[in-house]
């Protein structure tokens, strides 16, 4: 059967806006997931008392032993870090001991450095219920990190920037900024990372 | 007749003597000179709470190092086997040498291996000093001052460990002092009755770069009045600490650990905390960055959405157009 006339574009057309449209379901679903998947996981994490529970006289190790490893709650096989909530943005997140592509689809995790040692930096996904709306947190807002052991840990916004995907030494680095906790995701086109640095509060 | 060379030669002479004369003046960070190794040395311990004098508290002294006249340190045969930096000249160094030392040395002392310089128990004023009638006199060297814990005035006393050099520096005058005055520092508190206290050994590396020589487990031994009480392994599963609790309060509780290799150990004590930091290498910094050479891609896939979206919309407005454009 031949084709008329232009039937070509119009069907290659059509599985464009087709494959546009699963696409835009699948990043819907993702989403959605990634927001079920936090949920799930805070549900689970059980979270203890931190200071409260020093002995009198008693320094918490972390401060005795920065270089201490971070310690972790495993849930689902996975190890967790603690939680970090930003109250502006209504967030409560589980962050993830190691950053994998496949642990960024299911919460925020470490990229690099202890909070113990502040120079703690947490990626996640722009997902709106992860670090999507990072990007509209202000400067002079709380952000705030609890360990495992429940050791609580508030920080300043103090600078949001933008980075090129192959900025890893200025990710890292001090030298321009001092800071005590990064957070990083995706700019909407994933182009660029917007970037949130932090210092104790 | 003076002629001009010979007066430039006379002036050239003047500075260089007067140049010498300057140099040859002590500048005020220059040495105090030789120690006279014949001058005896003493120490006296000023023991003084806020109710008063602390009296009938014991002390021992320990030589851990002899020195030469020029101020050169030399571990004594005693202390050859501790497995620990005793070089450090600063008062950080100290507290942290007289800190590690003091378990170890209470132990040994138990089991008869090592002697005391000197030992003595403070006066009505509060005051203890070495040698003491009678005693031998005390060699120059470096000394670890070690207090016994006691009570008065419904408080307990709990001397911090110290280490004092005879003769000591005065750095002010710049000359040696052969007889030495030393306030101990106490930890204290109410003496409860029954009195239970907690203590905590934690294991810390200091070993970048070279974590696989850690071995798998540690030996820590908690002593009471340098009397083993109980003798823990530290490890990975226990994240390198434990714990002791309701223990006997007027009891003085130190760590020790024992260990074999490359590490050097130094054990303070901060809170009921013991730390154990072993340390191995340079410590040098390894080479930063992550591996990777770009971060990583933390966004949701949106963009081909538009792009595919217009594309299409592209297309087959191009299509029909063709159609339409048919004879």
């Amino acid at each position: 059967m031949k084709l008329k006339k232009g039937s070509i574009f119009i069907i290659i057309g059509l599985l464009l806006l087709v494959a546009a449209l699963l696409l835009t379901c699948f990043n819907l679903y993702d989403q959605f997931r990634g927001e079920r998947s936090v949920d799930n996981i805070m549900d689970k994490m059980i979270l203890k008392n931190g200071e409260h529970s020093l002995q009198e006289g008693e320094i918490p190790d972390y401060i005795l032993n920065p270089d201490m490893e971070m310690p972790v709650e495993t849930i689902d096989g996975r190890d967790f870090i603690g939680t970090l909530e930003i109250p502006s943005l209504n967030l409560n997140l589980p962050i993830i001991s190691q950053w994998s592509y496949g642990n960024l689809r299911v919460a925020p995790c470490r990229y690099d450095g202890s909070a113990y040692k502040n120079d703690m930096i947490l990626a996640a996904h722009n997902y709106p219920s992860h670090f999507g709306n990072l990007k509209y947190l202000k400067e002079g807002e709380h952000v705030i990190f609890t360990d495992a052991d429940g050791n609580k840990f508030t920080y300043t916004a103090v600078v949001r920037e933008t980075l090129m995907p192959t900025a890893v030494n200025e990710m890292l680095s001090k030298e321009e900024d001092d800071w005590d906790l990064t957070l990083f995701t995706c700019t909407v086109g994933g182009r660029s990372r917007v970037v949130v640095r932090c210092v104790l509060w | 007749m003076i002629n001009s060379k010979s007066r430039m030669n006379m002036i050239i002479m003047i500075l260089i003597m007067i140049l010498s004369v300057i140099m040859v003046q002590p500048g005020t960070a220059e040495a105090a000179g030789y120690i006279d190794t014949d001058t005896p040395v003493s120490l006296t311990l000023s023991c003084q709470a806020d109710m008063g004098p602390i009296t009938g508290q014991s002390y021992d002294l320990y030589l851990v190092a002899t020195t030469d006249k020029y101020g050169e340190l030399t571990v004594t045969d005693e202390f050859k086997s501790f497995n620990i930096d005793i070089f450090g000249e600063n008062d950080e160094a100290w507290r942290t040498l007289a800190s590690t030392l003091e378990g170890y040395v209470l132990l040994e002392t138990e089991k008869g291996n090592i002697k005391p310089a000197g030992s003595g128990s403070t006066d009505s004023s509060g005051r203890l000093t070495f040698p003491a009638a009678g005693q031998e006199t005390l060699s120059q060297g470096l000394y670890l001052v070690v207090g016994h814990y006691h009570e008065q005035y419904g408080y307990y006393y709990d001397t911090t460990p110290f280490m004092v050099k005879l003769p000591t520096l005065d750095s002010e005058k710049n000359v040696w002092e052969y007889i030495v005055t030393s306030n101990t520092k106490q930890e204290t508190g109410i003496a409860a009755s029954p009195n239970y206290v907690s203590r905590k050994a934690i294991k810390v590396w200091n070993d970048k770069g070279y974590e696989k020589s850690r071995p798998k487990e540690v030996t820590v031994k908690l002593l009471c009045d340098g009397i083993v009480y109980d003798t823990v392994k530290l490890n990975a599963a226990n994240n390198w600490n434990h714990t002791w609790e309701k223990l006997d309060g007027d009891c003085k509780w130190n760590v020790i650990e024992e260990f074999d290799g490359d590490y050097k150990v130094e054990i303070t004590k901060e809170g009921i905390s013991f730390v154990i930091k072993n340390t191995c290498g340079d410590n040098g910094n390894l080479p930063g960055g992550k591996g990777n050479s770009k971060l990583p891609q933390t966004g949701v896939l949106w963009w081909p959405v538009p792009v595919m979206s217009a594309a299409g919309l592209t297309l087959i407005g191009i299509g029909l157009l063709r159609r339409k454009s048919r004879p």
